[in-house]
């Protein structure tokens, strides 16, 4: 059976795009131009293994949409796909437990082999991420940042 | 700096640009700036608002139908021709394509302490796109010409202090469509 790939974002191009990458990397996608038809979705299918969010979407941030399924039970798997590359955000994007951010212009070549690497080594409803392998191509880790210093 | 994001994007999406001097600007429209530097007459365009603590304006795209449907990914289907809903899937990447800049823009300007939060693009077509006029002292417009249209940019900042926007243009690190694992 075909992994299932949710795909949010208010961008029918984005969503056109990835869903063609995806699906020629052997997932079946869905999509959703907001957030509230992001968690309808999510609500009538419980066999979503991921979903790849937009940030900034009109009415429902991806970050808001993310938070609102985590308070509902679920643990379903989210990367981020967006313009945003601000460490705040990595950062409440890695409390709520998201696994990984995809910075725009998408990469379509990359964009099967990256869903696969999550899909792959954690079994849906697993949390944080801490043994991934290394190696995979146009994956990265994030950069640790420095220590704080005190005076 | 604008014209720095504005060549990272398009290079992603494979169209070579080539950028064209700025006729001496009098307050006038990017339809305008970009008919007096011998481009085409732009028919599409979106705007994004930005705001922050010092600094808060627009950020503006004018181009013509050819130059946006050669940067949007090749999907299968029917070609994009003049119909409607190619102007509908047109109008919704052009505001992407702007979305992507603005996002370029606002991670390079971290680089100089300037933070700013942009709301969702607002995609423009006929005469909206005639209108669209720079109206910060300071903005900056880029211009340039491709194989199948113009394009023109504007960064319409307003800025609170004195702020040195040309520092924050870099080199790319080469991240974009890359997963970082969180």
């Amino acid at each position: 059976m075909k992994n299932k790939v949710l795909i949010v974002d208010d961008s029918l191009t984005i969503r056109q795009v990835v869903a063609e990458a995806l699906e020629a990397g052997g997932f079946e996608t869905l999509d959703a131009s907001d957030g509230d038809e992001a968690l309808l979705k999510l609500r009538q299918r419980a066999d979503i293994s991921l979903v790849m969010c937009d940030i900034n979407m009109p009415e429902m941030s991806g970050l808001d949409l993310v938070a609102k399924v985590r308070r509902l039970g679920s643990n379903v798997q989210f990367v981020m796909l967006t313009t945003e590359g601000k460490p705040e955000l990595m950062e409440r994007a890695r409390g709520l437990g998201v696994k990984g951010w995809m910075l725009k212009p998408v990469k379509p070549h990359l964009l099967a082999g990256a869903v696969r690497s999550l899909i792959g080594e954690a079994p849906s409803g697993s949390s944080a991420l801490s043994s991934s392998p290394s190696g995979i191509p146009g994956t990265r880790r994030r950069p640790t940042p420095s220590p704080t210093r005190t005076q | 700096m604008t014209s720095q994001a504005v060549s990272s994007v398009f290079a992603a999406y494979k169209l070579p640009l080539h950028e064209v001097p700025k006729p001496r600007d009098g307050g006038k429209s990017l339809a305008a700036r970009a008919k007096d530097a011998g481009l085409e007459p732009p028919t599409v365009g979106a705007r994004i608002a930005f705001f922050g603590a010092k600094i808060h304006g627009e950020f503006m795209l004018a181009s013509t139908f050819d130059a946006i449907a050669t940067t949007r990914p090749a999907l299968p289907g029917a070609p994009l021709t003049q119909s409607a809903a190619s102007q509908i899937l047109i109008r919704d990447w052009t505001g992407e394509l702007a979305n992507q800049i603005l996002g370029h823009l606002k991670n390079q300007s971290r680089r100089v302490a300037l933070s700013f939060e942009t709301r969702t693009p607002i995609p423009l077509s006929g005469q909206a796109v005639e209108l669209m006029t720079p109206k910060a002292p300071g903005s900056q417009v880029v211009l340039f010409r491709t194989g199948r249209g113009g394009l023109a940019f504007c960064f319409d900042a307003f800025c609170h202090t004195d702020l040195d926007l040309r520092m924050a243009a870099a080199a790319d690190d080469g991240n974009d469509g890359t997963l970082t694992l969180l």
